[in-house]
């Protein structure tokens, strides 16, 4: 997938900012966090906080996002390599499929 | 994730039961239950056939359903109706400061599947002190359980409340003799100084902050007869290096017809690891 585009640069905005919304802007800076950055390792998040930022996306998405199906099929190893940039790029997917299902609704 | 108002505390419950692509979108609602209303309609809009009901309850202390979820429910919301939530004082679920016998949990637990619609018999996943909770549901409620499924399971048999008691009673002392950040990353075989301190704060508060190690060490043991009356089939991991593991020979004395799996080189913390292998399990015990 391409890093760039308006939809890309908007969905990654919300996602820092939800993250930030739960672990502090403080925090998030002195993690020097970026798309790299691992969920459990790089910024040591809890599992209750990635279900938190989850849950928040869900709701800022409204419903156009459904990280379950996702988590499903992942192995543990896969949730602790889970980084900032693959829950933006699943975001971006997410959304792209909902736009393009709404046009096929309406032709 | 919905709040369930069940036996006069607030619950925090997550809810998975995904469909075939062609209902994605239905999933999708599934997936996330708003209200408890929602959460309880989440089962029967997802999918047309009946699916087992699996209730998840986790461990003491520290813990909340959050791990559980990522690691079991989701991926068993293929298969089954997955219930998770957080015991009452645990994650995001009402803090109080009494209430926390096993009998307690247990009319939390049935409050809860009744508030969320459930008439069918229940699977229960109980891990570690979970399992204590839902051997102790399905010994008082056999009717409302299908069956118990069990991970490194604390058993509420005679000598429990020693057992669990002495090692809360110890983690009280540390904390009240001034924990350092090195003992506590130690004791919960934690890397992240993050994680330990949160960790710790949370135990801090259910251990210091309530009557749970008075309640655990005056709580309530099942005889032999009650375990008799449990319906359904049992099945338990447990890892050869745990604590628990003793317990195994237990309960096949108990249950008989129990099936009991060994992890090996696996100690309490540990077995929560093998994923894969405790996921199979519960597949194979579902019989899906």
């Amino acid at each position: 997938m391409t890093r760039d585009g308006a939809l890309y640069a908007s969905v990654r905005t919300t996602v820092e900012e939800t993250i930030i919304d739960v672990v502090g802007r403080v925090y998030w800076e002195e993690c020097q966090a970026g798309l790299d950055s691992t969920f459990a390792v790089d910024i040591e998040l809890e599992s209750m906080e990635v279900m938190e930022i989850a849950e928040r996306l869900i709701d800022a998405y409204e419903g156009r996002v459904d990280f379950i199906p996702w988590f499903s099929d992942m192995e543990l190893d896969d949730l602790i390599e889970l980084t900032v940039g693959d829950v933006v790029d699943f975001v971006v997917d997410s959304v792209e499929r909902s736009r393009a299902g709404a046009v096929a609704r309406t032709a | 994730m919905a709040t369930v108002h069940a036996n006069g505390v607030e619950l925090k419950v997550n809810r998975y039961c995904l469909v075939p692509d062609d209902h994605a979108g239905e999933a999708g609602e599934a997936g996330e239950a708003g209200e408890a209303g929602e959460a309880g309609e989440a089962g029967d809009r997802a999918d047309r056939q009946p699916r087992p009901v699996l209730v998840f309850v986790h461990g003491l202390g520290f813990v909340d359903h959050s791990g559980l979820s990522f690691t079991l429910g989701m991926p068993l919301a293929t298969v089954a109706d997955c219930v998770l939530y957080a015991l009452r004082g645990h994650g995001r679920s009402q803090f109080v400061a009494s209430g926390y016998r096993l009998a307690d949990h247990v009319a939390d637990l049935v409050a809860l599947i009744d508030a969320l619609g459930i008439a069918t018999p229940v699977h229960l996943v109980g891990c570690s002190y979970g399992g204590a909770v839902a051997s102790f549901a399905a010994a008082r409620h056999p009717e409302r359980v299908g069956s118990l499924f069990l991970v490194d399971p604390v058993l509420p048999i005679p000598g429990w409340t020693e057992l669990v008691g002495a090692k809360l009673e110890k983690a009280v002392a540390r904390m009240r003799d001034g924990l350092t950040m090195d003992e506590a990353m130690a004791a919960l075989e934690e890397w992240s100084e993050r994680k330990a301190a949160a960790a710790t704060a949370r135990a801090r508060r259910i251990l210091l902050e309530t009557s749970l190690v008075d309640e655990v060490r005056t709580d309530a043991t099942l005889t032999d007869a009650d375990w008799g009356r449990m319906a359904g089939p049992v099945t338990a991991v447990f890892g050869d290096a745990s604590e628990m593991y003793p317990q195994a020979a237990t309960l096949q004395r108990l249950v008989p017809a129990a099936t009991v799996h060994v992890i090996p080189e696996a100690d309490h913390l540990r077995v929560f690891a093998h994923t894969r292998e405790i996921l199979a399990h519960i597949r194979q015990h579902l019989g899906r």
